[in-house]
């Protein structure tokens, strides 16, 4: 179904077409996933069942979708708005603090850090952006929509989008601190 | 390295941030999910006359439990066939709707008192 749109197949979906749905499914679980994976400061149980929930929803709601939006910006304005509730009834965030550390939590920052490193430090920094941040940076940084679309997701304006995308870029440049110093980063 | 230089570099580490993929599982549920919605939706019109799928569809059962009450489903039988007729099964909902009624009755005060004439077994209390 090469040169369909994402718009196209979920409209195919709406008529009946499972597989048109299989394609948009196989083509956005893993970025769906991994914006879930960070909101969730990376708690991939929690993550697995989110995913599954929201594509399971939309599935069973799939006419509530209305083909003048973009496909990309719907799911992850459907997705963000999971994430944030799942983050406030389960009151994830408290609860974290109680969960024993793993190794990733345990390192501290190195001069002369390796690629994967300063990659892994710059992981735990998201973790710990507030969620408006947090959300901003994953939306713009990672998963690559502009602020435009952001502000789309969001239900914001995009001065307000550009505001917070900012902050949470000066804020994670504060977190690693004099690990950005050393110009020797290195991929591995 | 100036504030500006170290954020891009945030940004382009970002960029390279590795991608993880869901579960199996995970997937095949969706899956199962995304081809049990896609099939054709529900009939809400039926004929005159019904075979045993479309009595299945038509009480939102399945085949099976069409199957287990047949003793008390009003049918006939033609060519090896057996059919119901949608006016006597709807005839027939409604004389339940009322039994149940003095079921839920005799479950409230608890001295269940069965109709003349249930099986052997007994009937469903809880539906």
């Amino acid at each position: 179904m090469a040169g369909i749109s994402d718009e196209e197949l979920m409209v195919m979906f709406q008529n009946g077409n499972g597989h048109a749905f299989e394609l948009l499914f196989e083509k956005y679980r893993i970025p769906v996933f991994n914006f879930i994976h960070r909101m969730l400061g990376r708690d991939t149980t929690s993550a697995e069942d989110l995913l599954q929930e929201i594509f399971i929803k939309i599935v069973r709601a799939k006419d509530l979708y209305e083909p003048r939006g973009r496909f990309s910006t719907w799911l992850f304005a459907i997705t963000r708005n999971h994430c944030l509730n799942f983050l406030r009834s389960r009151r994830y965030l408290e609860a974290k603090s109680s969960v024993p550390l793993d190794d990733r939590d345990a390192k501290e920052p190195a001069v002369g850090a390796s690629g994967n490193e300063v990659r892994e430090m710059l992981e735990k920094a998201i973790d710990g952006l507030s969620d408006k941040c947090r959300e901003v940076f994953l939306l713009h940084a990672v998963e690559g929509f502009t602020h435009k679309e952001v502000s789309e997701i969001l239900g914001e304006n995009a001065a307000t989008v550009r505001t917070n995308y900012r902050r949470a870029r000066a804020e994670l440049r504060e977190r690693l601190g004099d690990v950005l110093d050393d110009r020797e980063v290195r991929d591995e | 390295m100036s504030n500006e230089e170290k954020e891009l570099l945030i940004e382009s580490l970002a960029r390279e941030l590795p991608r993880r993929s869901p579960g199996e599982e995970t997937i095949m549920k969706v899956s199962e999910a995304i081809h049990g919605q896609a099939k054709p939706a529900r009939r809400t019109e039926f004929g005159p006359v019904m075979d045993m799928e479309e009595l299945a569809e038509f009480l939102r059962v399945d085949a099976d439990t069409v199957a287990e009450y047949l003793d008390q489903i009003p049918h006939f039988e033609l060519g090896g066939k057996l059919l119901f007729r949608r006016k006597s099964v709807e005839e027939w909902i409604e004389a339940r709707e009322r039994t149940i009624g003095v079921q839920s009755l005799h479950v409230e005060f608890d001295r269940p008192v069965l109709p003349a004439g249930t099986p052997a077994g007994g009937r469903r209390w809880a539906l």
